[in-house]
């Protein structure tokens, strides 16, 4: 039994000190998530997103295949397909949190230098966005972005396979 | 190419970083709303006795369905079965292949003293009749006469094959004709619709002579 597992069964019973260990391990990645796909409201989400699993952790089983982190992005998945479907108008926002570090000058040019590749990854429709977010810059496996996109493992790898050719025609466009 | 456009896109992305007081802050607003929640748990099957009792009787209906196929006409099960059929048939709209399973029955039963021949002939009628009334709904009954001649010609068959089994094939036999006779009957009260097509035929030409 690794540690997650282990974590999961204590928060199971109502530990919430085990389920703040959760917290910590997966706060960063899910609020990145959420901040990409939905800046305004990234943090409301991500903190729903925790509720969320808390409440219905007893579905959660890793014996029936569930994979943790898929369980939770695909909660946090559907509180921004929510949220995008009450703010129809909401694209993908800049970053405002991003690099507060650097000066102005080179947050200017960072920003021209990645608008294009935004640009290019916002055209997608939502759910091809995601896998590519999920399986590239998440590097989930295929069955866990499969699990938390609602998708069967094949079917994903050929969506997957059209939009890396899709986001490779927008680039080139 | 892709590679390298994915490796600008995810540097970008993993730049996204919470504040570590924007993490802390959240949690402690999390923690009272966990106080306030609890886990759900899942009810084990037996604690569902809703979805038990409905599983129970979806076991129960398919195991009497199942059985009710094999019953003969005077076994418990055999309503079951005509009921089944008359389902199927109303679904489907076939109602001849009611009278070949009736008919099969009848076989059967005259072959076999033990089987409920009278059940059998009674249920057989009752098909018959059945398919005559959609036959005529459908305007089929040049088709339902036609199997009532195979049917007839069946019955005629097993008679001759097998002598000691003439009282129910006899009785099988006479309601065929009967129904075959009422089908017979309508067909010469209500011969199809050319004195009507005459009639209308009749009356445009008289108008068509008024007009002019």
């Amino acid at each position: 039994m690794n540690d997650l597992t282990q974590l999961i069964s204590k928060a199971k019973k109502g530990d919430r000190d085990a389920f703040g260990q959760i917290y910590n391990l997966f706060y960063r990645r899910i609020y990145r998530y959420c901040k990409f796909n939905c800046a305004e409201e990234a943090q409301d989400i991500c903190q729903e997103t925790f509720l969320r699993a808390y409440k219905s952790l007893g579905k959660f089983s890793e014996k029936r295949g569930g994979s943790f982190q898929a369980y939770l992005f695909a909660i946090a998945r559907n509180l921004i397909i929510d949220y995008r479907r009450k703010k129809k108008d909401v694209l993908l926002k800049e970053y405002q949190d991003i690099g507060e570090e650097d000066d102005l000058d080179e947050r200017i040019d960072k920003k021209r230098e990645n608008q294009k590749l935004k640009e290019a990854i916002a055209k997608l429709a939502e759910t091809d966005r995601q896998i590519v977010v999920l399986r590239y810059f998440e590097e989930m496996t295929t069955y866990e972005v499969a699990k938390a996109v609602g998708m069967r493992e094949g079917a994903l790898r050929v969506r997957l396979h059209r939009t890396l050719k899709k986001l490779k025609e927008i680039i080139g466009a | 190419m892709n590679g390298q456009i994915l490796e600008k896109l995810k540097k970008e992305y993993l730049s996204i970083v919470p504040a570590e007081n924007q993490v802390i802050r959240s949690w402690n607003e999390l923690q009272l709303k966990l106080a306030q929640e609890r886990i759900r748990p899942i009810p084990h099957f037996s604690q569902r006795p809703a979805l038990a009792f409905v599983s129970i009787l979806i076991v129960i209906t398919a195991f009497i369905l199942i059985g009710s196929r094999f019953s003969k006409p005077d076994d418990a099960l055999y309503p079951v079965k005509i009921a089944s059929d008359k389902i199927v048939a109303g679904v489907t709209g076939n109602y001849e292949a009611n009278i070949e399973k009736r008919a099969q029955e009848v076989i059967n039963s005259a072959t076999d003293p033990e089987d409920g021949i009278d059940e059998a002939t009674r249920k057989y009628l009752e098909s018959l009749e059945e398919a005559r009334e959609k036959a005529q709904e459908m305007g089929k009954s040049q088709e339902f006469k036609t199997i009532l001649d195979q049917q007839e010609e069946r019955f005629r068959q097993v008679q001759e094959e097998n002598p000691s089994s003439q009282r129910g094939l006899e009785e099988a036999i006479n309601n065929t004709q009967k129904v075959k006779g009422e089908v017979q009957g309508q067909k010469d009260e209500n011969p199809p619709n050319n004195n009507q097509n005459q009639n209308r035929n009749n009356n445009q030409g008289q108008q068509k002579g008024k007009n002019k």
